[in-house]
């Protein structure tokens, strides 16, 4: 029941680091069940200048949390007067999914970031009720996950540039969603870097 | 009368809470291969376990048939070794009424054939034969636990598919 209900809309994202760059990437296929509606309905959501957040699931909860979550930064920086770091985000995030520990949101959830001074990169993964992530070199969620990971696993190499970034992970996610029937109809990728965001679209299989 | 009438209304209250015994078990495993002009490569994990727990960590999940193909298979091991024995079995057969030895390809159609055979109670098993066929190429072909055959280029089975399968596609 649970797995119907994280399969029902699909998509799927995925998030690597490199070296003072993190990349963030989705596809953008919004269905039910095996019928598409629509093909643009991305899934990273910004929430400062150098935090970006996925998240996959039901769309319903994707775009409540998407929300929810916006209030809760955007109260944060009023009353704090600056912008959220990664790892803020990323407690507020954990923190909104586990005051629904008994009737969760059926998302799961991306965080990324990059700290413009030192470049230190950011990437966390949640399950649907908050479950904290170490800071991780690779991480996939959605119901292509899992064809994602072990693309993702080979393709990853310490200490990577922009462009061997963007690589990576535009091949990872191309070749892994091509082999879910519920995600894919074209990709988003976004690289963050200190001074930078690069937003690009992927040409995929229309399928 | 109306009180017989009201004694004759039974109501059935039996409800199965929970499966007394379950014919299969998910063994885990995972095998690839791939073909190339004269050769095919195959390889597998060798962990056997039960739920969460291992049962051996030296179980090789490719079996030699007697004609010199190779089976991968993986899934439910007692189906595993019991298609092998029938194979096996069956390949002799071939050889003794045919006098030669059974080729990959005709192989492939024989296991197809054999799990259809079974398709009410099936083997629980995803399995892979690779050999050389008439001409001296590489060949693979995979089925589904009820024989569906596909002849591939490639072929993944297992518990690791779904991460291993994009790679071989992607090269």
């Amino acid at each position: 029941m649970g797995d119907d209900i994280m399969n029902y809309n699909g998509g799927v994202a995925l998030a690597m680091k490199g070296k003072e760059c993190v990349a963030i990437a989705c596809d953008k296929r919004y269905g039910v069940q095996n019928r598409t509606i629509a093909t643009n309905f991305t899934k990273i959501f910004e929430y400062g200048p150098h935090c970006y957040v996925a998240f996959c699931g039901l769309a319903t909860d994707v775009q409540t949390v998407a929300e929810r979550l916006k209030f809760r930064t955007n109260l944060y920086e009023l009353r704090e007067q600056r912008k959220l770091k990664p790892n803020v985000l990323y407690n507020m995030l954990t923190n909104l999914l586990y005051e629904k520990r008994f009737g969760p949101y059926f998302i799961f959830a991306l965080v990324i970031g990059l700290d413009p001074k030192t470049g230190e990169t950011f990437v966390y993964d949640s399950d649907n009720i908050g479950a904290i992530s170490d800071n991780v070199n690779l991480a996939t969620v959605g119901t292509a996950s899992e064809y994602i990971f072990g693309l993702g696993e080979l393709l990853f190499k310490p200490d990577m540039t922009p462009d061997e970034l963007f690589e990576a992970t535009s091949q990872s996610l191309l070749n892994g969603f091509d082999r879910d029937s519920a995600s894919g109809w074209g990709a988003v990728v976004y690289v963050i870097e200190k001074d930078k965001v690069t937003i690009r679209e992927l040409k995929a299989r229309q399928d | 009368s109306k009180q017989k009438q009201f004694l004759k209304v039974k109501r059935n209250y039996n409800m199965v809470k929970e499966v007394g015994w379950y014919p299969y078990e998910f063994q885990s495993g995972t095998t690839v291969a791939i073909a190339g002009d004269d050769y095919v490569v195959v390889a597998s994990d060798t962990r056997l376990t039960e739920n969460y727990s291992i049962q051996s960590r030296t179980h090789s999940n490719v079996y030699k048939l007697h004609n010199n193909s190779l089976l991968l298979s993986t899934g439910f091991l007692g189906d595993v070794l019991t298609l092998k024995k029938t194979l096996d079995g069956r390949i002799k057969t071939y050889e003794y009424t045919h006098n030669k030895q059974i080729s990959t390809p005709a192989l492939a159609q024989m296991i197809s054939i054999m799990m259809y055979g079974r398709r009410f109670f099936p083997y629980y098993t995803n399995t892979v034969v690779t050999g050389l066929d008439n001409e001296g190429k590489g060949c693979i072909f995979a089925f589904d636990p009820v024989g569906s055959m596909t002849q591939q280029g490639y072929a993944c089975e297992g518990s690791a598919m779904p991460l291993i399968l994009p790679i071989l596609d992607a090269n």
